[in-house]
Order: structure tokens, then C-alpha cells, then sequence
């Protein structure tokens, strides 16, 4: 069931689960698909995330009520949108201090390393919604016998690259940032930057999955898109 | 040609009305504080209302013209600005000469904005000029200006025309409470929590900036859980976390967030929380969608009326 909580008079989120559920998920993927197929003058834009869709309007253009008839009307139809989504593999190294949280991990779920990066990579992930910092993916998908709560206090500096868990979900830091995921290793591919003619990697809706990858093959990577000899899209396109 | 700043002030970024379409992917807006008096300077100059600035916060700045001559117009909250040490009118234009010195100094409100007559020879990133800092892109090279930094300018020289006047601003209106529509959590806080939200003043700490002004005043007490599963973030919400205390989100905020927001300030009052400063005391009141649809046009035709009423100075 969706639900339309508005967000002042410029925005509107149409919410459906309080929770992170795949079948929110995928409504909130079908109402963005069909609603920028719609593109009703007014629209500005809309940003899908975990379990809702924001739709950003212009008020002068598209009243609440315009806005909120539509996504009534859409919603009735979501069953029949068609989504495609691309797919991407994304090694990552989880040795030495790359891995900072590994041996906790392990310890605290009683699994040896090896079974931890095992479950992680063996998952197939989505990547539910990209933001709270530029082309940072919220990976839904983790195995549940690795869902931790976020480390308290958080980190001031997580490297980029960090590939981190928390909560039923994995992330990839495309910066350095402050974080409070755990940390469970680096992958050498860059995901954001806004000289791309797609400046993020990763877009909603999109499949992940992970690689273990050794350290040697790690600096040959980030040797490899540092000076521009090896291209984000085309290495990991599944 | 450049502008080439000796002081940089406190916090001076190029801005203009921002960043469009890209929150799906994690880059929020940015653009101007204070968007309504980033418009009038370049109307003032007859120029695109969307043209990229220089946005000063609390503090202004200081630099050289290094071109032929430069017409330019100083907007925004009140702020003493001067030419080779001679005070200069703000919402109205003036040319420079080569080698001048303007100064914009403390700023009485939260943003001034120097708008110059063809803006500057920047390169857009995602579509626009706006500064980012916080993910280091947009702007002059992704970041807050410093002294010995040239800002490129597109004119060589001002064109050969009469300077032009704003004479009645579109006021900011401090003392008048913000409004607001409560939500989009406004049933995750208790009644008490509302009242005192549209009741008490609330102070902005000295933890304000572009991403957003943590609030003191009567805690709000949350109804249940005190955090969500992240939505996506709007300018103007005021989030609220476990300590009841709120936080406005500004234009460089996150995009999305996990803590439940009680009200979100209307469009037509972006600009004037824009202006506050930390120790300002805000007032919120909550108005129904009808009145903000309202407020709006009557924004824009008030903005429309001031746009005519530049005229030419004798």
C-alpha cells in the first residue's frame, strides 16, 4: 500500500513500508520508472530510496493535488511496469587493513574470516537507492547471517573504496567520509565522478555482486584507473 | 580578466539556483542561501537570474579587479561594501576600473552575493556552477575560496550602459515566524511536540552551515522510534533526532536521511532561512498546503514587480 506523506510544498514522499522489504523496494522502483515516463510538467525530479519515493515539484507548476492524483493513478499499475537494470561485478580486497572489522565480524557471528568474506560474496545484491553522499550504493541483499548494527561512535575517516556492512544492507564508500558501517574490505574501483557522461557507476535498481581479489590484483586495478588506462564501466559490466 | 581575492572571507563559494536532478545518485542541490537575492543582482545587470555568484557567508571578501572594468551589483543581507575604500550602495550596479579594491565587509544576516555583469568563465559540473565542497566539485575547483585565488570573468570589459537600481527589495523579513507544513513525520512526534515546535523559539546554534543548522530550544519528544529507515532528504525539513533537538536541512545537506521530520519550511521561505545566523531565534508556523500554494505566487509576482521596478540611474 502506498502512502503519501507530504514534505513540505515543493515535495512528496509516497512511502511503502515503514521497513526494508524487497516488495517496497520494488514498488518504489516501479512508481520512479513510470512516474518519469509521465513526466508531468512541474516534475523536477525524484530520488528512490529504501522504502519510499521522493518526488521533488515545482508548486507553481504542479500542485500537490495534480501531484498527488497521479501517483494515486500510477500506483494502481505498478504490477505492469517494465524495469530493466544493468549489472556489475565489484572485486574487492579483504586482506590486511583493508578488512578493519573482519576478525570482529567472524568473532562476534562465530564464523571463520574465510565464511564471512564467503557469505559476502556469494550474495547477490541491488542497489535499493544511491545517495546520502554522490554515488554511494545502499546494497539490499546481505545474508542475513551477517546483519550487525553500525558502529558506535562512528569512524571520522573511512577510506574510499571501503566496502562495509551494517544493518541488512552492504555499502561501498566512493570517498572518504565519516562512517559507521563495518568495515570488511576495499575495492580499487572508483564509483563516482562527475565528469562521467554517467557520473555514478551504479544507479537504483542495479545488481551487484562481489569477488574476493588478492592485494597484488588490487594495486594493478588502482594503478590501472588512476592513469586512466582502465575504465570503471567496461571492467565491471557483468 | 579575473577577480583576484586578497581576502576570502569566512565561507565564499560561486553559487547559483542549483544543482538539478541528480539526488538519485547522491549529489544534492547546493545553489544559493538566499536564491531570491541571487535573482535580483542579476536582474539588476540584466542578466539570467540563474547566474552564477559569489556567495558570502557572515564575512565578505576582498579582491582586486583585474580586468578592463567590471560592473557588478552586491545583494543580500546588509554588509558595508567599499571601492578603493569608498562606501557603495547595495541592490544597485557599479563599475570598476583596473586595479580597484572591493571590499565586502561583516555581513549582517547569513549571505551577500556578488553578481557580476556576465558572470564567470567557469566550467559547469552537472549542469551547473554551484559549489559542492563537501564532495569537492563545482565552483572554483570544488571548494571555498582563498586569498590569491583569480576568479575567471567572462567580460573583458563592462558594456557601455547606464547602472541600474532595485529600489524596493524583496524584504527578508526577520522578524516575521517562518512557516511551515508539518510533516512528512509530523504523526511520529507527540502533540506536545508539535505545539511547542509552532510555540517556542528555537535559537540556531553555532553548528550552521551550508549543509544544515543544528536548532536549541524545548526538546520535541518523538511519539515512537526516534530514527526511520532512510527517505529521501528536502531543503527546509527539520529532521529530528533521539535529543529532540532540530536540525534544518540547507542546500548542500545529505540526500537521504534516517531520522523523522516534523515540519519542512515552504518554498516561499527558503530564502529567508537562508539569511539566519547563529544566535537568530526562529519562529515556525505552521500554515495548510492551500496558503503555501498561495504564498508562492504571491513570491513570484512580488519578485516579478521588483524585476519591473529597476530603473536607471540619472
Amino acid at each position: 500500500m502506498m502512502r503519501l506523506r507530504q514534505a513540505g510544498d515543493g515535495a512528496m514522499l509516497a512511502e511503502f513500508s515503514d521497513r526494508l522489504d524487497p516488495a517496497a523496494v520494488a514498488d518504489v522502483r516501479a512508481l520512479d520508472v513510470a512516474l518519469n515516463a509521465a513526466a508531468p510538467d512541474g516534475l523536477i525530479e525524484t530520488m528512490p530510496c529504501l522504502r519510499s519515493l521522493l518526488v521533488l515539484h515545482d508548486p507553481l507548476r504542479l500542485s500537490a493535488r495534480r501531484l498527488t492524483a497521479l501517483l494515486e493513478a500510477l500506483a494502481g499499475h505498478l504490477d505492469e511496469v517494465e524495469i530493466s537494470a544493468a549489472h556489475w561485478i565489484i572485486p574487492v580486497c579483504y586482506e590486511g587493513e583493508f578488512a578493519l572489522d573482519l576478525a570482529e565480524i567472524a568473532a562476534t557471528k562465530g564464523m571463520t574470516e574465510a565464511e564471512v568474506i564467503q557469505r559476502h560474496t556469494a550474495a547477490t545484491y541491488t542497489a535499493i537507492a544511491v545517495g546520502s553522499f554522490p554515488g554511494l550504493p545502499y546494497l539490499g541483499g546481505l545474508d542475513p547471517l551477517l546483519v550487525l548494527p553500525r558502529r558506535v561512535p562512528p569512524r571520522l575517516v573511512v577510506p574510499a573504496g571501503t566496502v562495509a556492512i551494517a544493518l541488512e544492507m552492504s555499502n561501498i564508500y566512493p570517498q572518504a567520509t565519516p562512517g559507521g558501517w563495518n568495515i570488511l574490505g576495499r575495492t580499487p574501483v572508483p564509483l563516482f565522478d562527475p565528469g562521467w557522461a554517467q557520473p555514478s557507476l551504479l544507479s537504483p535498481g542495479d545488481g551487484v555482486q562481489h569477488r574476493p581479489m588478492g592485494r597484488e590484483e588490487f594495486e594493478s586495478w588502482a594503478a590501472g584507473f588512476a592513469d586512466g588506462s582502465r575504465n570503471p564501466i567496461e571492467r565491471c559490466r557483468a | 580578466m579575473s577577480l583576484r581575492i586578497s581576502e576570502p572571507g569566512l565561507f565564499s563559494t560561486i553559487q547559483d539556483l542549483g544543482r538539478v536532478g541528480h539526488q538519485r545518485i547522491g549529489v544534492p542541490p547546493s545553489g544559493a542561501l538566499d536564491g531570491l537575492a541571487l535573482r535580483m543582482g542579476n536582474a539588476v545587470l540584466g542578466q539570467q537570474q540563474n547566474t552564477a555568484a559569489l556567495e558570502m557567508c557572515r564575512v565578505g571578501a576582498g579582491m582586486v579587479v583585474e580586468a578592463a572594468s567590471l560592473r557588478f551589483c552586491v545583494t543580500g543581507a546588509d554588509a558595508p561594501v567599499t571601492l578603493d575604500g569608498v562606501a557603495l550602495a547595495p541592490w544597485r550596479s557599479h563599475t570598476a576600473r583596473h586595479g580597484q579594491r572591493l571590499h565586502i565587509g561583516r555581513i549582517r544576516g547569513g549571505a551577500a552575493y556578488l553578481c557580476v555583469q556576465g558572470g564567470f568563465a567557469l566550467a559547469p559540473v552537472l549542469g551547473s556552477l554551484s559549489t559542492y565542497t563537501r564532495a569537492g566539485f563545482g565552483g572554483f575547483q570544488g571548494r571555498r575560496l582563498a586569498a590569491g585565488d583569480a576568479l575567471p570573468l567572462a567580460l573583458p570589459e563592462a558594456p557601455a550602459m547606464p547602472e541600474r537600481l532595485l529600489p524596493h527589495p524583496v524584504a527578508a523579513e526577520r522578524a516575521r515566524p517562518l512557516r511551515v507544513l508539518l510533516g512528512p513525520h509530523a504523526d511520529m512526534f507527540t502533540e506536545a511536540a508539535i505545539r511547542t515546535l509552532l510555540t517556542e523559539p528555537y535559537q540556531v546554534t553555532n553548528n550552521a552551515d551550508r549543509l544544515g543548522m543544528r536548532l536549541f530550544g524545548a526538546p520535541l519528544e518523538h511519539l515512537g522510534p526516534k530514527e526511520i529507515v532512510s527517505d529521501g532528504n528536502n531543503t527546509g525539513c527539520l529532521q529530528v533526532p533521539g535529543d529532540g533537538q532540530p536540525i534544518v536541512l540547507m542546500p548542500d545537506r545529505q540526500t537521504a536521511g534516517g531520522y523523522p521530520k516534523i515540519a519542512t519550511v515552504i518554498t516561499a521561505d527558503l530564502h529567508r532561512l537562508g539569511q539566519a545566523i547563529p544566535g537568530s531565534q526562529l519562529v515556525f508556523e505552521a500554515i495548510a498546503p492551500e496558503q503555501a500554494e498561495v504564498a508562492i505566487w504571491r513570491l513570484e509576482r512580488a519578485v516579478l514587480a521588483a524585476i519591473a521596478s529597476i530603473r536607471e540611474i540619472a
